[in-house]
C-alpha cells in the first residue's frame, strides 16, 4: 500500500504512464538522456557492466533534494563490508552512492571504503557520520574519516543517530557542519535518524539547514511516516532510506522467496525517497538488489511482502486481550505483553520496566519458566509461552 | 512416596534448575558497583536476543547474527552520581568459542593497540573490546579520562575472571598455517566465504610474500562432495564473470588458477571437504608456496 496523504498522481504505479516510461528510460538509456519520472528526473543509466550482465536491466538514477547530486536509487550501505572488492562490483554495476560511518567497526568500515576510493572517488558520492560531541571531538572525528576513506572531501557528512529536536538545533554541532562545509571537507551536511523520526523530519523541513536526512524506512512503517518523507522532500531535503528491510528480523518461513527486492521497491514507490542503502555483503545480494532499480511495485511483490510481514507478524501484539484469562497460573499476559511492546516496538526501556513493575508478583511470568505446557492460546498465533519466558529474562 | 508427592518434587527440581540457569546468565559476569570506590551502577540490566538486538545496534546486528548471537546484557556504571563520567558495558553471548573469535575477528586489525585480557583485547578511541571463549565484551566509554581508563580496566579484568571459558584460542583456527601469516589478520567467518552466497564459512588471512601481501583461505564444507560442488560453482561464476582462466599448474588436485576481477589472481585448490586458495597475486607463482603449504597442513579425513 502506498502511503496515505501522499499524492497518487505522483506515485510510479505500474500502469499505462510508467509503462511508457519505462520504455522511454530504456531508450534514453541507450542516448544518455534523462527522463522525467513524475515530478522529478531520473537518469537513466551509464554505459557500465549492467548491460553486458543483463540486458534488461537499467540502473536509476534521482536527484538528491536540491543538492544537485543524483544518486543511484539503490545504493551501498557499507556497515558491514570487509572486502573492498564487493563495492568495486557495486560501482562496475551502476552504483554511485556509498554510504559508512566513522564509528563502523570501530572506524574500519571506512579504512575499506577507502581503498574504494583511493582509485574510485570521481565514480562516487560518499556520505560519512559524526555523533554530536565537543567542537574538537567533532572535528577531529571528521579529519580522521578524510584519512580513512583517502579524500579530501566527503559529499555528505551527517550527525549520526539523532533522536530530538534539540539535537537538530544544536548549536555547537551547527557550528561544526558549517565549519565543515567552509573547509571544503564536506559538501552538503544531513542526520540520520531511527526514532521519533516524524518529528524530526518535520523541524528539519522548518529549518534551513540540512540538505538530506537518512531515515529508517520500510514496509511495516506507519503510513504518517510516509507522509512526512513526502512533504520533507517537497520543502528540498533529500531523503535516503535505510533499514529497508523490516528491522533485519529473519524469517524461516519464506522459503526461496526472497523479499528484499520488494522491500525495496515498496521504498522507492515513495516520490519523497531519493535512494534505498541495502547492506550487501555477497555479489549474489548486490545483483538481487541493484535489479530493484529501475522497476516498479507488481502484484507479486504486494504477495511476497505480505507473506513476509505475516512472517515477521508473530512477533507482535495486537492488544486483543483475548488471552486475559487463559493462563491456569494467572499470569497476567496482556499487561506481560504491553511490557513487552513498549520495550520492543516503542525502544522506552523505563515505561517497560514501570509498565512490568505495576504487575503484582505473583502475575508475573516467572512461573512460565518452569512450566512445560501453555494454555494460553493467542488468536493470532502469538508464542505466548515464548514471550513469557522472554519477558521474565529481559525484565528481571 | 507417593505419584502426586513425585510430581510435585519433579516440578520443584524443573523450577530449581530454571532458577540456576538464569544465575548462571550473563548477568553473573558483571562486577558489582563496588569493583572501585566511587564507581555505581544504576542496576538496570537489559537484556537483547536474537529477534531484538536490532533494536539497540541497529543493522550491525546484523553481523552479530551471522555468528550465532545467543544473548546480550547490558548494564551503565558512573562515577558517583556524574551522568557525564560513566560507561556501558555489553556482554553478547556468542554460542561457542569459534563464533567468540569470529565476530571480534572483525574488529582486528594489524596496528591496533593490543592489550592481553580475556584471550585478546583491543583498546580504542571508543573503549575496549575483549573475547574469551563464548563471549565478547564491549566496554564503550563516551569521553577519555584516566579515571575512566583504569574503572574500564579494572572491570574487564573482573569480567575476564568470572567467564568460566578459559582464554584459548579455538584449535580449528590453526586450519591456515601461522608461518608468514600477518599478526592480527586471522579472521573467521561463519558464511558466504569470498562474498559468494553458495558458499559456507572459513578462514582467512594475510600474508607477506617476497613484498606482496597475499591473502590465503579455507573454506570448509561439511563433506568432499559439497567441496567439490563449491569448487564447481565457484568455477562457473569466474567463467561468468569473464574472468580468464590460466594454466593451473601451480594447483595441485582438483583446482583452478583465474585472473579475477577484483583480487588479482587466485588459486584455488580442493582437498577433501575443504576448499584451501591464495588471491590477491600479481601472478600465480607467487601464490604456489602458500597454496601447497596450506593444503599440506589440512587435516587428511
Amino acid at each position: 500500500m502506498p502511503p496515505e496523504n501522499v499524492d497518487p498522481k505522483k506515485h510510479r504505479r505500474i500502469d499505462r504512464r510508467s509503462f511508457l516510461h519505462k520504455a522511454a528510460q530504456s531508450v534514453a538509456a541507450g542516448l544518455g538522456m534523462p527522463v522525467f519520472f513524475g515530478d522529478r528526473f531520473r537518469w537513466p543509466t551509464r554505459f557500465c557492466d549492467t548491460q553486458v550482465m543483463n540486458n534488461t536491466f537499467v540502473p536509476e538514477y534521482s536527484p538528491l533534494g536540491r543538492t544537485g547530486l543524483e544518486l543511484s536509487t539503490v545504493g551501498y550501505g557499507a556497515m558491514r563490508t570487509r572486502d573492498p572488492a564487493i563495492i568495486h562490483r557495486a560501482i562496475d554495476l551502476g552504483v554511485n552512492y556509498i554510504d559508512t560511518a566513522h564509528s563502523y567497526m570501530d572506524g574500519y568500515n571506512e579504512v575499506v571504503v577507502g581503498k574504494v576510493l583511493k582509485t574510485r572517488r570521481k565514480e562516487t558520492y560518499v556520505a560519512t557520520k559524526v555523533h554530536i560531541d565537543r567542537a574538537d571531538s567533532m572535528m577531529a572525528s571528521v579529519e580522521a574519516s578524510l584519512k580513512s576513506l583517502k579524500t579530501d572531501y566527503v559529499d555528505i557528512i551527517q550527525l549520526h543517530d539523532l533522536k530530538r529536536v534539540s539535537q537538530l538545533r544544536d548549536e555547537g554541532a551547527l557550528r561544526v557542519l558549517q565549519k565543515v562545509k567552509e573547509e571544503g571537507k564536506a559538501r552538503f551536511v544531513g542526520f540520520t535518524t531511527h526514532r521519533n523520526q516524524i518529528e524530526l523530519l518535520r523541524a528539519a523541513a522548518q529549518m534551513d539547514v540540512y540538505d538530506m536526512i537518512l531515515v529508517a524506512y520500510n514496509f511495516k512503517s506507519p503510513d504518517e511516516l510516509g507522509s512526512v518523507i513526502h512533504q520533507t522532500a517537497d520543502s528540498g531535503i533529500g531523503i535516503v532510506a535505510m533499514k529497508t528491510q523490516a528491522g533485519g528480523y529473519k524469517s524461516h518461513r519464506m522459503g526461496n522467496v526472497s523479499p528484499h527486492q520488494a522491500a525495496l521497491r515498496w521504498v522507492l514507490q515513495n516520490p519523497g525517497v531519493t535512494a534505498a542503502i541495502p547492506s550487501m555483503v555477497t555479489y549474489a545480494q548486490l545483483e538481487e538488489d541493484i535489479r530493484a532499480m529501475g522497476t516498479r511495485m507488481g502484484w507479486i511483490d504486494r504477495k511476497t511482502l505480505h507473506r513476509y510481514g505475516q512472517a515477521i507478524d508473530d512477533l507482535f501484539c495486537r492488544m486483543c486481550d483475548a488471552c486475559r484469562t487463559g493462563c491456569p497460573q494467572d499470569v497476567d499476559v496482556f499487561n506481560v505483553n504491553r511490557a513487552l511492546m513498549y520495550a520492543d516496538g516503542y525502544h522506552d526501556t523505563k515505561l517497560a520496566m514501570d509498565t512490568y513493575r505495576q504487575i503484582s508478583q505473583s502475575r508475573r511470568p516467572d512461573a512460565c519458566l518452569a512450566c512445560g505446557r501453555c494454555l494460553v492460546r493467542c488468536r493470532y498465533g502469538l508464542n505466548v509461552h515464548e514471550k513469557m519466558k522472554r519477558a521474565a529474562a529481559l525484565f528481571t | 512416596m507417593s505419584p502426586k508427592l513425585s510430581l510435585v518434587g519433579f516440578a520443584m527440581l524443573i523450577f530449581v534448575s530454571a532458577c540456576e540457569k538464569s544465575q548462571t546468565g550473563l548477568d553473573r559476569l558483571f562486577p558489582g558497583p563496588g569493583f572501585e570506590k566511587g564507581w555505581s551502577w544504576d542496576g538496570m540490566l537489559t537484556h537483547y536476543f536474537p529477534d531484538n538486538l536490532y533494536e539497540y545496534i541497529d543493522g550491525e546486528a546484523e553481523l552479530y547474527l551471522t555468528y550465532g548471537f545467543q544473548e546480550l546484557a547490558t548494564l551503565t556504571y558512573f562515577w558517583g552520581n556524574a551522568d557525564d563520567t560513566s560507561f556501558v558495558v555489553d556482554i553478547y553471548d556468542m554460542g561457542d568459542p569459534l563464533n567468540g573469535f569470529g565476530l571480534f575477528s572483525n574488529y582486528r586489525q594489524p596496528g591496533y593497540h593490543y592489550k592481553s585480557i580475556g584471550t585478546e583485547a583491543i583498546v580504542s578511541d571508543y573503549g575496549l573490546r575483549f573475547f574469551q571463549g563464548r563471549y565478547v565484551v564491549e566496554i564503550k566509554t563516551g569521553n577519555i579520562s584516566d579515571r575512566l581508563n583504569k574503572a574500564v580496566h579494572t572491570v574487564a579484568e573482573r569480567i575476564s575472571e568470572r567467564i568460566p571459558d578459559p582464554p584459548d584460542l579455538p584449535p580449528s583456527l590453526r586450519l591456515l598455517p601461522a608461518e608468514g601469516q600477518v599478526d592480527k589478520t586471522l579472521r573467521y567467518i561463519s558464511k558466504e566465504m569470498l562474498n559468494q552466497g553458495f558458499l559456507p564459512g572459513g578462514l582467512e588471512a594475510k600474508y607477506i610474500t617476497g613484498e606482496e601481501e597475499i591473502a590465503g583461505f579455507v573454506v570448509v564444507f561439511e563433506n568432499p562432495e559439497e567441496a567439490k560442488n563449491g569448487l564447481n560453482r565457484l568455477r562457473t561464476f569466474y567463467k561468468d564473470s569473464n574472468s580468464p582462466f590460466v594454466a593451473s599448474h601451480d594447483v595441485s588436485g582438483e583446482g583452478f588458477a583465474v585472473r579475477s576481477s577484483y583480487h588479482g589472481y587466485v588459486l584455488v585448490s580442493q582437498t577433501g571437504r575443504y576448499l584451501a586458495g591464495v588471491q590477491d597475486l600479481s601472478s600465480p607463482e607467487k601464490g604456489r608456496s602458500l597454496l601447497s603449504r596450506i593444503v599440506d597442513g589440512l587435516p587428511q579425513e
